[in-house]
């Protein structure tokens, strides 16, 4: 597993992510980037007061994590970074170092997103075609992995799997 | 009389309320929530404003599973103090003791959220060690 786990989940930071991931791999740093929650500061703390002994969480607006030299920051061990959209994601990916880095999607579970990865992660169609841009554009695959005992899902599967789909639909 | 909203990952938060009903018998002003794999946070929150909102009057305290799982960061959105308290782990002492209590106007939702969360911790035994402390 890279060092750097940069996860997509619109639940940010709940009992999978807690079990699944933080504990699993003992981090001890992680980043919650979101603007809205970084200008709450009940939401803040809300989050912050979730942490497991030992794990230090910060949250940070999308632009200060822009500016973030996150290799120098972070110089040794597990990073978990979390956005909660794949919006957010496509505003940040450039500052993301992809060569050391785990990108997967947990939970994105918006009703109204016809295309299913697993149980808990549908995606719509510019959604997906964003990750497949990202994914190729830095050679990168991107999965969906709800737990990290549990086997991965390529997302360009899933791309190819639709555009099946649609083939055979015209 | 102070409403209770049980919201938790899967089944549970429902078989709970059966089980305490089996105890205590029916009970009203109780609504159960449940998060599964594909639920959308969103929606949750809504279902959940609105059973807050409509029983502003008399107050609520909403039972989760976890402290730190979805059902209980969703629930702390909606903290307000004197009408809305949010106790986690929530076991089945902690029902019986709310059910019991509520009908205690004098009480306030968080004093009777504190209540009901010694009742929960003090329900929890290792029989071992009663033992070992009182008679071996």
């Amino acid at each position: 597993m890279e060092r750097i786990i940069f996860r997509v989940d619109d639940r940010f930071i709940h009992g999978q992510v807690i079990e699944g991931w933080i504990n699993h791999f003992r981090i001890k740093n992680i980043i919650l980037i979101n603007d809205s929650i970084a200008d709450d500061v009940k939401k803040t703390f809300i989050y912050k007061s979730i942490m497991p002994r030992n794990a230090k969480l910060e949250v940070m607006s999308i632009d200060s994590f822009l500016q973030l030299d996150i290799l120098n920051e972070y110089k040794k061990g597990y990073l978990l970074i979390i956005v909660g959209s794949i919006n957010d994601l496509k505003l940040i990916n450039s500052n993301i170092p992809l060569e050391h880095s785990y990108i997967n999607i947990g939970c994105l579970a918006t009703s109204n997103h016809d295309i299913p990865v697993t149980d808990n992660c549908f995606l719509n169609q510019e959604e997906l075609d964003c990750l497949v841009h990202i994914s190729e554009k830095h050679s990168k695959d991107i999965y969906a992995h709800k737990l990290p005992w549990e086997k991965p899902i390529n997302i360009n599967d899933i791309h190819n799997k639709q555009m099946n789909i649609k083939k055979i639909q015209e | 009389m102070v409403n209770i909203v049980i919201l938790t990952h899967g089944l549970f938060g429902e078989e709970l309320f059966k089980a305490s009903e089996m105890i205590v018998g029916k009970q009203d002003r109780v609504e159960i929530l449940s998060i599964q794999d594909g639920s959308s946070v969103h929606e949750i929150a809504a279902q959940l404003e609105a059973i807050v909102n409509v029983n502003g009057q008399y107050g609520s305290i909403i039972f989760t599973d976890m402290f730190g799982g979805s059902p209980s960061n969703i629930s702390i959105g909606f903290l307000d103090s004197g009408k809305c308290e949010v106790v986690s782990g929530v076991n089945l002492p902690m029902l019986l003791k709310v059910f019991s209590l509520r009908n205690d106007t004098d009480l306030s939702v968080h004093e009777l959220a504190l209540q009901t969360a010694k009742a929960g911790n003090d329900s929890i035994k290792v029989a071992g060690e009663i033992l070992h402390k009182d008679i071996l």
